[in-house]
């Protein structure tokens, strides 16, 4: 159920139409992904993390851009979040307050939601809600729990909590009638150094015993989940040592696939030697793309391309990562790159005052397209 | 035995025989007094050794031919008749008439004498004014100022001129910059009060005086050997005190200051960044200071030593919206040490500041950090007329200096620099013609030169025209080399910043009027800085690059007018600031496009009453383009000061006390200087001024 920000008389007069938009959908038949050609994005959601945060919306063509403010950089440090048709959803950390950000991108409202002092969320999820209301799980690091937020309309939105979930939970999801916490296992209290491997914990809905998957060999205080039916993708980007120059690289980025019914893993990636970081997102043209950068002395961004079955790197070339070139034949450097039911991939890139460019490729890696993105961005999805 | 008694009652009465006369020595051009001036006695030509050195700025001396000298200014003759009371107003040696090089041991200063600057906006506040007016730490009496934009977060104080950014601001004591070589800002809120005797605002670039960073213009603090004690009491669990003295013994007057203010600044706000979307009341915590400093100055013929040391243990409170921070805690140490002693044809001065900080993270060791950073300076200067046909002063100065920073996580850091500045003046028929250049090198820089011409002249009835072209550079800060390192992002190469031009036409009118003493400033500036040097998110972390031109173009105005009622006061500015880059234009952060200020003094027998505002339009507040969101709202604030001497029966003997009663903020306006860091609304303070009868 998609949050309502508008007033009663308001709400139900959308929810009618949409009703109404549903049912006519449904019986054109064409409710079925499976089938359908692949289109165009609807649009392009930009985060812009820094600076002046907020949302910055583009059309899948022409230069024209909207805004969408979420506040000043002390209520808003997120470098991500996350989009379920027109709901986008993120967080503040402890340094911005504690906050859960949920804006509608179709009637660019944002509400904002307190979550308890000192809790340091990671990321923030829409769950399944039951009785007209939406559920957002959100992964709270510096106090071992999962949040509950349920939220109806206007009304003031209560708070449950999942306790002792994990060490430091930072992504969370629904499967099988329980809820998964993505535990990155590290002390997110204090410097966000590794502590141990990266575990996926299943929390039954029945309140039965818990499970715990340990993933081998995976680091990363950022890691994520991404799932496709019942299967998902778990991220860490690795782990170093920040304290002191120079810095040392201590485990490089995975990707594993894990069988959510079976609750084991399928298989691992190992992101490329010096390489830090693995910020996956599920591309509209099936394959994954991992965001990281090529090592701890240039902070080169580095996008890769990976196979959902077996999780092996897409490369025309000697090098693991994807040759990006502008139309003057030079190579862009870009992160948070998704791409298109098209296969065409879009990234940032942050310029001179920290100005946001979208930059997209076609699928053999060429200039398609380039358009300002609002400044300091450092997430986007594709509607 | 009794011959020695009867030996002292002869001179005794010998001497209340001999007729006497007072002489006052004052700076030329800040007007601040001077003490520890050394008078030696001429008779028939021949220095007799009768000398005497002055612990205060007046002396009651026999009359007669007397030579007066003081380290940093040139010597002179007077000659002193019965009853008189003469002041000699010392010129500094090296200055060539614009910002004195060298300010020297000074005691409380009268305001009310513009310096002698060249088309340029230079105004003093003496710290008795500013006491007068409420005023009890530096932090309030640069805030007396005109045309200074501060702002406060955590009890640091950040400055703006000309609508700089706060790094493009030079403070400097004595002549000796204060700012930290890592991060490019001076901090003066461990200064104690009672060192200083004025502070002076000089509006535009000045490479010659400011040296690196003094793009928006300097404020210039100058030191008192003052004799005062003073302690406050106010809203929010403050309270403190601060004592000066000085005493002549032999060749030397010494001077010490303590300081000690502490503040819990548990004041109430408005939290409007909170989830619920309402204005929730709350209390701010963690927000209390306590400092303490120490001053000790020794000022002989043709030497001088000071050195101040301070400790500042603050809590580090958060913004409005943020409880991670509830229990950090800060300690600052800074000491500075300066040194000055005359050559024949010259002098020396020399520095050295220490900076360290100790942050701790109680509920995060891991983020306890500490930092260290030095800067020392050596310079050498004089001055000479170049011409006995042309009226041309000219002043020389070279210096080397070197840098270093160290710090948490094995930073370390260091570099050498060197420079050398001419200023010259030419007076001549109506016109006062300055030009000025210097050279800065510094360690990984190649010499970079700037340049300063500026001309003045009367065109009858009070008016005067000028005109001022100024440019200024700005190295980049340890921490802004730290933080632009290859490890920490991508490889960036920082030039230093530049202001190719600082233009400033200006229209000055002064006149005695049947109301008093009335002047006008105006002026239209305009700047155009290259290759500025700002601190925007990279992709790991916030980083400094050199990101586009900075301009600005906008306008200054004051009105000003004193007489022995008091004194009226009123300024405005009106800047566009922005730095353009690509398709960005981005204003510059906490400058407003238009604000105001306006003081008035009025004095009734012993009676001083104050009243300050200031108006500053909307403020931008992030490094991004001009946004309606983004904006702290418009403020208008207003202080109320009255201060009066004790009652005669409760004066205390030899003492003359007074007592200042202020409320700041009296409109109770709820305000945030910097944005999510809410000030104090109305408060009160009341102090007490004990200085020895003269």
């Amino acid at each position: 159920m998609m949050p309502c920000f508008q007033s009663a008389r308001t709400c139900r007069v959308v929810r009618a139409v949409l009703a109404v938009g549903v049912v006519a959908i449904s019986a054109c038949g064409t409710d079925n992904p499976v089938d359908v050609t692949p289109q165009p994005p609807k649009g392009i959601v930009v985060l812009d993390g820094f600076i002046q945060p907020g949302l910055t919306l583009l059309s899948d063509t022409g230069a024209q851009s909207a805004r969408i403010i979420f506040g000043a950089t002390t209520e808003f440090d997120a470098g991500g979040f996350s989009l379920v048709r027109d709901t986008v959803l993120s967080v503040s950390s402890r340094a911005a307050g504690d906050l859960l950000y949920v804006a509608d991108i179709a009637s660019r409202a944002v509400r904002r939601i307190q979550l308890p002092p000192a809790s340091n969320p990671s990321r923030a999820r829409l769950l399944v809600g039951s009785g007209g209301q939406s559920l957002i799980g959100v992964a709270l690091r510096d106090s071992a729990s999962v949040a509950l937020v349920s939220v109806r309309g206007t009304a003031v939105p209560t708070i449950t909590r999942i306790a002792n979930a994990g060490t430091c939970p930072t992504d969370v999801f629904q499967f099988d009638n329980a809820t998964w916490v993505v535990d990155a296992n590290a002390n997110c209290r204090g410097n966000y150094a590794a502590i141990g491997d990266v575990r996926l914990i299943r929390i039954p809905a029945t309140g039965s015993t818990r499970d715990t998957l340990t993933i081998p060999g995976m680091r990363g205080s950022g890691a994520a989940a991404v799932v496709v039916g019942e299967v998902a993708y778990i991220s860490g980007g690795g782990d170093a040592n920040f304290s002191a120059f120079p810095y040392t690289l201590l485990a490089s980025g995975r990707v594993a696939k894990v069988d959510l019914r079976n609750r084991r893993v399928l298989s691992q990636r190992s992101m490329p030697a010096m390489s830090y970081g693995a910020g996956v997102k599920l591309g509209g043209d099936g394959f994954l793309y991992a965001s990281l950068y090529a090592d701890l002395t240039t902070f080169k961004n580095r996008v890769i391309k990976l196979r959902a079955d077996d999780l092996s790197i897409v490369t025309t070339t000697a090098e693991p990562w994807m040759t990006l070139l502008n139309t003057a034949g030079s190579e862009v450097a870009c992160g948070s790159a998704v791409a298109d039911a098209l296969g065409r991939v879009h990234c940032l890139v942050n310029g001179a005052a920290s100005a946001t460019t979208l930059w997209v490729f076609d699928v053999s890696g060429r200039e398609v397209r380039r358009a300002s993105a609002g400044q300091g961005g450092v997430d986007l999805a594709i509607r | 035995m009794t011959h020695a008694v009867l030996h002292a009652v002869f001179i005794a009465l010998h001497v209340m025989q001999v007729e006497r006369a007072t002489v006052c020595f004052a700076d030329h051009y800040t007007t601040a007094p001077i003490t520890g001036t050394l008078l030696v006695r001429v008779e028939d030509g021949q220095q007799q050794p009768r000398s005497l050195r002055a612990a205060g700025d007046c002396v009651n001396v026999p009359v007669g031919a007397w030579r007066v000298r003081r380290v940093g200014y040139r010597s002179t003759s007077i000659t002193l008749r019965g009853g008189a009371t003469d002041t000699v107003w010392f010129q500094p040696t090296t200055s060539a008439g614009v910002m004195p090089l060298t300010v020297l041991d000074t005691i409380q200063a009268r305001a009310g004498r513009v310096p002698a600057a060249v088309a340029r906006t230079v105004v003093t506040v003496s710290t008795s004014t500013a006491r007068r007016a409420g005023a009890g730490t530096v932090s309030q009496l640069l805030e007396q100022l005109p045309y200074v934009s501060m702002r406060a977060s955590r009890g640091e104080t950040g400055l703006s001129l000309r609508g700089s950014r706060r790094e493009q601001v030079v403070v400097t004591l004595d002549g000796l910059a204060l700012n930290d070589p890592a991060s490019g800002i001076a901090d003066v809120a461990d200064i104690p009060l009672a060192t200083l005797s004025s502070a002076t605002v000089a509006l535009g670039a000045d490479p010659v005086n400011g040296g690196s960073g003094a793009a928006g213009g300097v404020i210039a603090l100058t030191r008192a050997a003052q004799r005062v004690m003073s302690a406050h009491l106010g809203a929010f669990g403050s309270r403190g005190g601060e004592a000066g003295w000085s005493v002549a013994g032999g060749p030397v007057v010494a001077h010490a200051t303590v300081m000690y203010r502490t503040a819990i600044n548990d004041y109430a706000f408005v939290n409007d960044a909170g989830a619920s979307g309402r204005r929730e009341r709350e209390e701010r915590v963690n927000n209390d200071e306590t400092r303490a400093a120490l001053s000790v100055g020794l000022t002989a013929d043709r030497w001088q030593l000071f050195a101040l040391a301070s400790r500042a243990d603050r809590g580090m409170v958060g913004p409005i919206n943020v409880r991670a921070y509830d229990r950090d805690r800060a300690r600052t140490h800074r000491v500075l040490v300066r040194g000055q002693a005359m050559l024949p044809r010259a002098q020396v001065t020399t520095g050295v500041r220490y900076f360290s900080l100790d942050y701790r993270d109680p509920a995060r060791p891991a983020s306890d950090a500490r930092a260290e950073s030095i800067a020392s300076d050596l310079a050498v200067q004089g001055s000479a007329a170049l011409s006995t046909r042309l009226p041309v002063t000219a002043s020389w100065r070279a210096g080397a200096g070197a840098d270093a920073l160290r710090a948490t996580g094995g930073i370390s850091q260091s570099r050498t620099r060197a420079f050398v500045a001419s200023q010259a003046i030419l007076q001549r028929s109506s016109w006062r013609v300055e030009a000025g250049a210097r050279a800065d090198v510094i360690e990984g820089t190649a010499a970079v030169p700037s340049f300063t011409v500026a001309a003045e002249r009367p065109v009858g009835a009070g008016f005067s025209l000028g005109a001022r072209v100024a440019q200024a550079m700005r190295v980049p800060t340890l921490y802004d080399l730290y933080f632009s390192s290859p490890q920490r992002v991508t490889v960036r190469t920082l030039r230093p910043e530049r202001v190719l031009a600082d233009v400033d036409v200006s229209a000055h009118w002064k006149r005695a009027t049947i109301l008093g003493r009335a002047a006008i400033d105006a002026s239209l500036v305009s700047r155009t800085t290259r290759d500025a040097i700002i601190w925007f998110p990279g992709n790991f972390g916030w980083s400094p690059a050199n990101v586009g031109q900075e301009q600005l173009q906008g306008g200054e105005l004051r009105a000003h007018l004193a007489a022995g009622w008091g004194e009226l006061s009123a300024w405005s500015t009106v800047y566009d600031s922005q730095l353009i880059t690509d398709a960005l234009r981005i204003p510059t952060p906490y400058v407003a496009r238009v604000a105001f200020g306006g003081s008035a003094f009025l004095r009734a027998g012993s009676l001083t009453g104050a009243v300050m505002s200031r108006v500053s339009g909307r403020r931008p507040f992030s490094a991004g383009p001009r946004n309606a969101a983004f904006e702290l709202p418009a403020v208008a604030l207003m202080d109320v000061s009255v201060s009066h001497p004790l009652p005669r029966s409760l004066q205390p003997k030899a003492v003359t006390t007074s007592v200042v009663w202020s409320i700041s903020n009296v409109m109770n306006v709820e305000w945030q200087s910097v944005r999510g860091f809410p000030a104090a609304r109305r408060s009160w303070m009341l102090s007490f001024l004990f200085q020895p009868t003269r």
